[in-house]
């Protein structure tokens, strides 16, 4: 309950925050604009044609679910990435904020365990993210359902898988914001884990290309590790646009990214506990 | 234990675990990087083949020179040709490889009438033959022909006679036309098949040492490996059309490329570049190694891991002075696995 205290406090503070506020209006005018512009009268016609002829007229008639699995594709590939580095760059600063002097001795005086505040920082966050990545595809959903009568929820479950990606590039940084207080760090933090977790999607190639020797053994080796971000977000794809997808590999996928979050979360816990402030 | 320790040991434990779990299985074990070694020089056994195969000059052959000289190596100087390859029949045929080969010869149908062909006229191609080698002046087999029915074969057992052991045999066209074949006998060690009597004349004048001697297209030193042989830049332009990036800078660059190749176990090619501009040369290792990378990066994008793999165990060896070196190791499971097709197998070239 403590962490979940901390948690309300980040939701708080990200409130009052500009970037937040303007990310909130930027998605609700980008879906308003959705609303009274997209002209959808070209699947309403498929629509129309399939309802009365019980099949469709001609070849470049699709179903209106299929002509807008593009659609959710691409926006859920911009949810994924997109809020990856608006969630780099506007998060970075919570962590130092929290560690910084005067707070955090005020903090540490409250019957709060240290791995308490960790964990409040860290869900608080990810909320965040959470709540930013499912407003924008749902709004998406129900702007494009309202205008071609197709609902579908897989988008928003898509939402959610880029919201647990960017919980472990979040994880990453607050690690390092707890053995270096700056957000310059933390952010860079975050960009070099999600550079590091496209080269592990891609790491079979890659290591093709490279010759034997140490740069190899440690890439491989780094690469072994990461969460490989972009199956993440092809999976994140494949589940906005209804296309097939092996359920037994992206559990597995999940739990591995969950897995290295809580990895990166434990030893950030392991330095907060050992330091002094 | 500190309580503090317990989140260290949780931090480890969870990235063994997320490495696991995001490794994805591979479909299939990978093929072994395979243990060869590349042929560089005359092994001991070679070395032994080399000399047992070196013969002095003829007696009767005007001056007398004084070095021994291979007669498959000095025929195949003869026509002043800058490619020669000379395939060692024998000791492929005792090879994993050649095993290989045989099972495919035998499975295909057609191809062991020709076989059994051969050795109704006395020539057991498997046995009598021990090296083939190839230029662009015609094909030299050697081996031990004494059982051989030449008049079933060439159409008479006795030509025009040159030399002290030598004899040049017309044959007449096929059916389906072509030239007259001159085949020239050397005892019953070694057959020359060529498109002309001048041919043979040079050919039997290089193996008995009459007359100035050719320059050497191959030196007794460089006869190991089962097979072996020069290609001159202008051939290999001719053979590669240079329609590839790749293969035009080979052609620009190369004036002379050395192949060996070891199928004794698994597959080991060495080829030796070599070429008068060491620029270009340098450009060509980069562009060769350029090429392995992208065609394997190429085959694995196209999800074809065997080819992959394959391409993996190549290598480009940095230049050294005018020189550099192409190797390209095949496991012999690979091998066969590529081969399996013409045995029948249902699984070939998966």
């Amino acid at each position: 309950m403590t962490s979940i205290a901390v948690a309300l406090d980040l939701l708080r503070e990200a409130a009052a925050r500009r970037w937040f506020l303007a990310l909130g209006l930027a998605l609700t005018g980008l879906l308003m604009l959705l609303l009274t512009s997209l002209r959808l009268e070209v699947v309403d016609g498929a629509l129309a044609a399939s309802r009365l002829f019980g099949q469709p007229l001609y070849h470049s008639i699709q179903a209106a679910d299929v002509a807008l699995r593009p659609v959710f594709l691409v926006a859920s590939q911009i949810v994924f990435w997109g809020g990856l580095c608006f969630g780099v760059l506007s998060c970075a600063d919570f962590a130092p904020a929290l560690l910084s002097p005067g707070r955090i001795e005020h903090l540490l005086s409250l019957p709060v365990r240290r791995w308490e505040l960790l964990a409040g920082t860290f869900l608080g966050v990810l909320a965040l993210a959470l709540a930013g990545a499912v407003y924008a595809s749902a709004g998406l959903v129900l702007v494009l359902g309202a205008k071609t009568g197709v609902w579908t929820g897989w988008p928003v479950v898509s939402a959610v898988l880029a919201a647990v990606a960017f919980g472990t590039v979040y994880a990453g940084m607050l690690a390092v914001t707890v053995w270096v207080r700056s957000a310059a760090l933390s952010a860079a933090a975050g960009a070099s884990l999600i550079v590091l977790g496209l080269l592990a999607t891609h790491r079979v190639p890659i290591l093709d290309l490279m010759g034997a020797g140490l740069g190899r053994a440690l890439f491989a080796g780094v690469t072994a590790v990461v969460p490989p971000l972009g199956k993440l977000a092809d999976a994140a794809g494949a589940l906005a646009s209804s296309s097939p997808l092996a359920p037994g590999g992206l559990l597995r996928l999940l739990a591995g990214t969950v897995a290295f979050a809580g990895a990166l979360l434990a030893a950030a816990t392991w330095r907060f506990e050992r330091r002094d402030f | 234990m500190d309580r503090r320790w317990l989140w260290l040991i949780a931090a480890a434990l969870l990235v063994i675990a997320a490495a696991w779990l995001v490794r994805i299985p591979e479909p299939r074990e990978p093929l072994a990087r395979p243990q060869v070694e590349m042929p560089r020089h005359l092994r001991p056994e070679e070395r032994q083949r080399m000399l047992s195969r070196l013969r002095p000059p003829a007696v009767d052959a005007g001056v007398r020179r004084n070095e021994v000289r291979d007669p498959m190596l000095a025929a195949l100087s003869a026509g002043g040709s800058g490619s020669g390859v000379v395939l060692e029949v024998n000791a492929l045929r005792n090879s994993p490889l050649g095993e290989l080969l045989l099972q495919c010869l035998a499975a295909r149908e057609g191809r062991g009438n020709a076989l059994d062909a051969l050795q109704r006229m006395g020539i057991d191609p498997l046995r009598d033959v021990d090296r083939v080698g190839i230029t662009e002046h015609g094909i030299v087999v050697s081996g031990d022909f004494r059982r051989a029915d030449w008049q079933g074969l060439l159409g008479t057992a006795t030509g025009t006679p040159y030399g002290d052991r030598g004899q040049i045999i017309p044959v007449d066209p096929s059916a389906d036309g072509g030239g007259t074949l001159f085949a020239t006998r050397w005892g019953d060690s070694l057959l020359h098949l060529g498109d002309s009597e001048a041919d043979g004349r040079r050919v039997l004048d290089a193996v008995d040492g009459r007359g100035p001697a050719p320059t050497p297209l191959l030196s007794p030193e460089q006869s190991y490996g089962e097979l072996y042989g020069v290609v001159s830049g202008a051939d290999l332009a001719r053979t590669l059309g240079g329609s590839e990036p790749w293969a035009a800078a080979l052609v620009e660059a190369a004036s002379k490329v050395e192949v060996h190749l070891d199928a004794r176990r698994d597959v080991a090619l060495v080829a030796d570049v070599s070429g008068e501009d060491a620029r270009k040369l340098e450009d060509l290792g980069k562009s060769l190694g350029g090429a392995l990378a992208l065609a394997r990066a190429q085959a694995r994008a196209q999800g074809d891991a065997d080819a992959a793999e394959l391409l993996g165990f190549a290598k480009v060896s940095p230049t050294h002075g005018n020189a550099l070196s192409l190797e390209v190791a095949l496991p012999l499971e690979a091998v066969a696995k590529r081969l399996a097709f013409c045995r029948g197998d249902t699984d070939a070239g998966r």
